[in-house]
């Protein structure tokens, strides 16, 4: 019977267990417990698009050997989600390899929540018809994508392929093996593809989406996680994909290049998120360069410092910010006498092309110092 | 810069604006009462200069008066390029104004105009001291504190030239706080502290370390098993799959089956191989016996010929036998009657030979008579001679007399070639009438006369000469005496003589040693054996007649000898031939019984059989028809074997077939085991979340690397700007130091002469007075002398900063509180010397003291508004 219309939620990318060891312990938990949410949040989403089924284009989890815990606490989550059915492969992170966890997973998994483990056709709905292509393992070595085009489906029924894998370089004349070809929804006859593995949501052709993680967990992928929300109207027709919000975290990296005529603390607040209560989820890092007055290299420190306590995390990247130091910032420090011969001193090394990267930099940061000595301010 | 006029407006006690005017350019003085105003004027020109408009703290609060508003004040200063008016307000909002005016118009305001006044204050020179000095009213407090609050106060005093020198306060509070925070890494004297943080960072550096490599090793065991078990599962599912296990077992099946049917054709084979060998060996034992029995037919045969041969040769040679019997009796007559032949011949020989003899015997006899006569001719001639001979002298004589003979001529001519000599010459026409010793003397002939000589002259008498003695004349006469005695002895009168005799002999002597030889030749053995020969021989035998010819008779003997030779040959060859029949004879009886004994061997095995012949046939059609069968089986077993299976093949296929299976159902105990094991072991780590820890201590390890990277930055920050600091110190002092004490010590010496001064090194400060004989902490010193050194220091900056081309104005405020009249005079020429090109400031209470100073009085007068 022919499909009228086919509502669902297309996501990826749950990485279920990541730990985040690389941020602070005071946010590192939050994280964590975001990414469980993130179940919720799908489910959530699905109702507000009138969808029944979400399907997860690979990676539901960070590793092949997540913890019991996280495991099942994600089964229980996605089982309290019903009647919302939930269409699994594993990715590369969580590849079918990882036997026991997808064994264990199979056992406790309950009615709405699906692992298709076989590149087989699963129809999920009469007349929709689920293609699926699990990851065998971390590096299959080929495009998974490539039994689609040669697998038949009944008349009428809609084909919604499920991969998780990145797409050929356009510009490479013969593509990578493990890539999938950007043309596969329009070769295996396809009304959408439903890809994971890239972190944010793109759009690689009309009929073809990668949908982005939930919940973002690098500043790579700037804002907050997402998915696609996607109406199919029908057998061959184009399909409607919009984004929907699901990720609580903002992740933001800001880059300010500063020249020294520029206030950098307005550049500053002007950059990062405004409203204190936003700034709790928010993670920001934010990433200087270009060159900065030394008095305003204080002023932007005393600034972000701050502001730092109202963020979820924010980070300071400076490698690249030089100090702009003209001669009445080191009257600053001193006019004349042994204050002034040492901010001489380092001020010259700190410019000095024939001393070391690092060497300048030490010198340049022990300028800042005094500054902030002389200033009577914090460094 | 110097200062022109001060404006105070709104000023703590001047509400009402207030001025001092016409400020000159050496000594100036302003000398009022306490409480008049002087220190809130000072205060007034400190904050113009140093304070900026939005500073609102201790000092710039209270310059405002109990009634409150906006304190303001004002300053004109004179500058190389002309006069300014500088002009500052401040309130608590920090909003205070400046502004810079010249000759009416507005130079800089705000933030430019603090600008610019930090840059005219600034000294041309980098580090150097502030553009106005100036010495506070600190020392009020000198009997307070003691010793070192003095001191402080009184370091105060000069505290900004000091610390524009030094860095002073900020510089230490600098370096302090560097030390401090360096001192959370590093321990004084430079080495990582125990418990700082890059140490605590790196201990969790490691400890992550440790865990990472920890759970690696997990997960790569994990992954391990999970692959290994991936491949078991499979490995075990393709084994225990139905279709397969079939297939092995139809395998099987086959194989054995194959195996059956290729081991009964064996047995069938091998029954057909044993017939036929039992038929090859009936085939060839009638073969056997066929040829035995023909063997034996013509072993009879051939010994009935052979016995028959033997029988003509016995007869054969019988007959050689006796005819050679009788070839060499015949011989043997031939034979003797040589032998009497030659006896014969032999008889006639000997006869001949007799008569020969006799003959012989004659003829000797006479030969030995002759041969006797001719030794005994000899004997007698032999000693005929000798005795001759005896008689002339003898060689070994002869040769003394020769000897003798040369010597004496020798001698003698040597005595004339030295003697005179006597030459005539005669008158023309005469050719002798001179003879010397009787003989004519010729003409022209000299003549020698060693004896002298007597001429004879004819007509006129005898002349004698005499040579008178010489050397030498009695050797010679000793040698002719001696010559004389030997002729004598030998029995001659002369040499010639001599010579004669000596021949002679030589003659005879040869003539003996002839005859000698001859005798020796006749008998050799002596004229005796010779007569002994002669003795020995028979006696003449008389015969009448010739005899036979011995000559012929020895040729009859020889002929008759030949003959019995060649008779006798003839015999010894009859002879090998009689026995040579014999042999030949003797051997055909041999052969005969031989050959009889074989036929008697063939003739044995025969005699049973009836007719040997009828039976060879009978035993040859049987084995033709045995070969016939054999050849039929033969044929029979090669078909038979041709059809045979690969026996190898087959239990090889079967073997393998068996293997297979049995491998299949141990492997698959073997990954049932494993299995199980590896389900265990996988069980245990994959719930732990191996991998989600790994990753979570590589984050965490990436983090703290930075953290401790960040750390060790911040370390090499702080050393490197403790270094600068220390570095910019030490040059501080060497830049400012000396010159200072260069200054100062002409000014000490005019109140102590020879004096100097030393100044502490970390802090630049006055520390020792040092005078002859005596050195003095600066804190022992009285209050007096540590004000008029803290004075002359004050000067001391100022003539350097007047050197450098930048005059400063220096400002005392009740400076001199504790000198007494004497230094005060002192005091005064030193700054009235100073002040010939610096601009001096003195505010003072002490009116009656300071009236001498001989300066431009100054008065803070009220100003119209």
């Amino acid at each position: 019977m022919p499909v009228t219309q086919f509502r669902f939620i297309h996501t990826s990318d749950l990485h279920l267990g990541r730990q985040f060891g690389n941020f602070p312990e005071t946010i590192r938990g939050r994280l964590v417990e975001a990414r469980h949410g993130a179940i919720a949040s799908l489910a959530a989403a699905a109702r507000d698009h009138g969808a029944e089924h979400v399907v997860v284009a690979g990676d539901v989890f960070d590793t092949e050997t997540p913890s019991d815990q996280v495991w099942r606490q994600a089964v229980g989550a996605m089982a309290a989600e019903a009647p919302t059915k939930w269409w699994i492969i594993p990715g590369n992170h969580d590849s079918l390899a990882a036997e026991s966890l997808w064994e264990a997973f199979r056992a406790q998994a309950p009615e709405n929540v699906r692992l298709l483990d076989q590149p087989r056709p699963a129809e999920i709905e009469p007349g929709v018809m689920l293609l699926p292509s699990p990851s065998p393992n971390r590096f299959p070595g080929r495009d998974l994508t490539e039994w689609m085009a040669g697998c038949s489906t009944p008349e009428g029924h809609l084909r919604i392929g499920l991969a998780h894998g990145s797409i050929v370089d356009f510009g490479s004349e013969y593509g990578d093996p493990e890539t999938i070809p950007p043309d596969r929804a329009a070769t295996a006859g396809l009304d959408y593809l439903a890809l994971g593995d890239w972190h944010g949501f793109m759009r690689v052709g009309e009929r073809t989406h990668y949908s982005g993680t939930p919940e973002r967990d690098r500043f790579k992928h700037s804002g907050k996680g997402a998915c696609a929300a996607v109406v199919i109207p029908g057998p061959g027709a184009v399909p409607s994909v919009t984004v929907s919000a699901t990720g609580r975290f903002d992740w933001s990296e800001i880059k300010l290049e500063l020249t020294p005529e520029q206030d950098p603390v307005e550049a500053f607040m002007s950059a990062i998120p405004r409203g204190s209560t936003s700034r709790r989820d928010c993670l920001a890092r934010i990433v200087l360069s270009g060159w900065i007055r030394l008095p305003r290299r204080a002023e932007l420190a005393g600034t972000i410092a701050a502001q730092e306590p109202e963020f979820g995390h924010l980070e300071l990247r400076d490698d690249e910010l030089m100090i702009d130091c003209m001669a009445d910032d080191l009257d600053r420090i001193a006019a004349s006498g042994a204050l002034r011969i040492a901010a001489d001193a380092l001020f010259g090394e700190s410019r000095d092309d024939s001393l070391g990267r690092h060497e300048r930099a030490v010198a340049s940061a022990a300028l800042r110092r005094l500054y902030g000595y002389a200033a009577g301010s914090a460094p | 810069m110097k200062l022109r006029n001060i404006r105070l407006d709104n000023v703590r006690r001047f509400v009402a604006p207030v001025e001092i005017r016409d400020i000159g350019d050496g000594l100036n003085i302003l000398s009022a009462p306490n409480e008049h105003g002087k220190s809130t004027m000072l205060d007034a020109l400190h904050a113009v200069f140093f304070k900026n408009r939005k500073a609102w703290d201790s000092e710039t609060r209270s310059l405002v008066p109990h009634a409150g508003g906006d304190p303001a004040i004002a300053v004109e200063a004179e500058f190389d390029d002309g006069t300014y008016r500088i002009r500052k307000t401040w309130n608590p909002r920090r909003r205070g104004e400046a502004e810079v005016l010249k000759s009416g118009q507005l130079v800089a305001q705000a933030d430019a105009a603090e600008w610019w006044i930090a840059e005219r204050l600034k000294s041309p020179k980098d580090g150097g001291p502030a553009g106005l000095l100036w010495v506070r009213q600190g020392f009020a407090g000198l009997d307070e504190g003691g010793a070192d609050n003095a001191r402080r106060n009184l370091m105060t005093s000069v505290a900004g030239e000091v610390e524009a020198m030094t860095g002073g306060r900020r510089m230490n509070d600098a370096m302090e706080r560097c030390d401090r925070e360096l001192g959370r890494f590093l321990t004084p004297t430079g080495r990582p502290k125990q418990d700082s943080p890059v140490r605590q960072a790196d201990a969790e550096i490691e400890r992550l370390e440790k865990r990472q490599a920890e759970l690696r090793e997990v997960t790569a065991r994990l992954s391990e098993g999970l692959r290994r078990r991936r491949q078991l599962r499979r490995e075990r599912d393709e084994l225990v799959d139905p279709a397969g296990r079939q297939e092995r077992e139809a395998r099987l099946a086959e194989a054995e089956a194959a195996h059956e049917q290729a081991r009964r054709h064996a047995e069938g084979l091998e029954r057909v191989r044993q017939s036929l060998d039992n038929k090859r060996i009936e085939t060839e034992r009638a073969d056997e016996k066929v040829a035995e029995l023909a063997g034996r037919l013509d072993e009879a045969k051939a010994a009935e010929s052979a016995r028959e041969a033997a029988v003509r040769h016995e007869a054969a040679a019988a007959t050689a036998r006796a005819g050679a019997e009788r070839q060499l009796k015949g011989a043997d007559a031939i034979v003797a009657e040589s032998e009497e032949q030659e006896a014969k011949s032999m008889k006639a020989l000997r006869t001949a030979q007799e008569f020969a003899l006799a003959r012989s015997a004659g003829k000797l006899r006479k030969d030995l008579v002759d041969r006797l006569d001719r030794a005994a001719a000899l004997a007698e001639r032999i000693a005929a001679l000798s005795a001759e001979t005896r008689a002339e002298i003898r060689a070994d004589v002869l040769e003394d007399l020769e000897l003798r003979h040369a010597n004496l001529e020798v001698l003698r001519r040597t005595r004339d070639a030295e003697a005179p000599t006597v030459t005539m010459t005669y008158l023309p026409g005469r050719s002798g009438g001179v003879a010397l010793d009787g003989d004519p003397l010729p003409e022209g002939v000299a003549r020698s006369i060693p004896e002298g000589a007597v001429l004879a002259i004819e007509g006129v008498g005898e002349l004698a000469v005499d040579p008178g003695r010489r050397a030498g004349g009695e050797e010679l006469a000793e040698a002719a005496r001696e010559f004389a005695r030997a002729l004598a002895s030998a029995g001659v009168d002369g040499i010639d003589a001599a010579w004669d005799s000596g021949r002679r002999r030589l003659g005879g002597e040869s003539r003996i040693r002839d005859a000698r030889t001859e005798l020796e030749i006749v008998a050799s053995d002596g004229i005796d054996a010779l007569r002994e020969e002669l003795a020995a021989l028979p006696a003449p035998e008389e015969r009448d007649e010739e005899g036979p010819s011995v000559e012929e008779a020895e040729e009859a003997h020889r002929i008759a000898r030949e003959r019995l030779s060649a008779r006798r040959r003839e015999l010894e060859a009859t002879r090998e031939s009689f026995r040579l029949t014999e042999a030949a004879a003797i051997e055909a009886a041999g052969t005969l019984a031989a050959a009889d004994a074989r036929l008697e061997r063939a003739r044995a095995p025969l005699a049973d059989i009836d007719d040997p012949e009828a039976e060879r046939r009978r035993m040859a059609t049987r084995a033709t028809r045995l070969r016939t069968e054999l050849d039929a089986a033969e044929a029979r077993y090669r078909e038979e074997k041709a059809g045979t299976p690969d026996m190898d093949g087959v239990e090889t296929t079967l073997e393998r077939a068996r293997s297979i299976v049995e491998a299949a159902n141990g492997r698959i105990r073997e990954t049932e085991i494993e299995l199980a094991g590896l389900d265990a072991s996988i069980g245990l780590q994959a719930g732990k979340a191996v991998h989600e820890e790994l990753a979570d201590v590589k984050a965490r390890l990436e983090a703290e690397c930075r953290r401790r990277d960040g750390l060790r930055f911040e370390v090499d920050v702080l050393v490197k700007l403790r270094d600068a600091l220390q570095s910019a110190r030490a040059k501080a002092r060497d830049r400012y130091v000396a010159p200072v004490l260069e200054e100062l010590v002409p000014l000490l010496r005019n109140f102590w002469p020879e004096a100097g001064i030393e100044l502490n090194a970390e802090t630049a400060l006055p520390e020792k007075l040092v005078r002859p004989g005596a050195e003095e902490d600066f804190d022992v010193l009285s209050g007096g002398t540590r004000e008029q050194i803290a004075l002359l220091v004050r000067l001391a900056f100022a003539r350097l900063l007047m050197k450098s081309g930048y005059g400063a104005p220096i400002i005392l405020d009740d400076a001199i509180v504790f000198t007494d009249d004497d230094r005060i005079e002192l005091m005064f020429d030193a700054l009235t010397r100073q002040a010939r090109d610096i601009q001096v400031i003195v505010l003072t209470c002490r009116q009656k003291a300071f009236r001498d100073l001989g300066a431009n009085n100054l008065s803070i007068r009220a100003t119209g508004g």
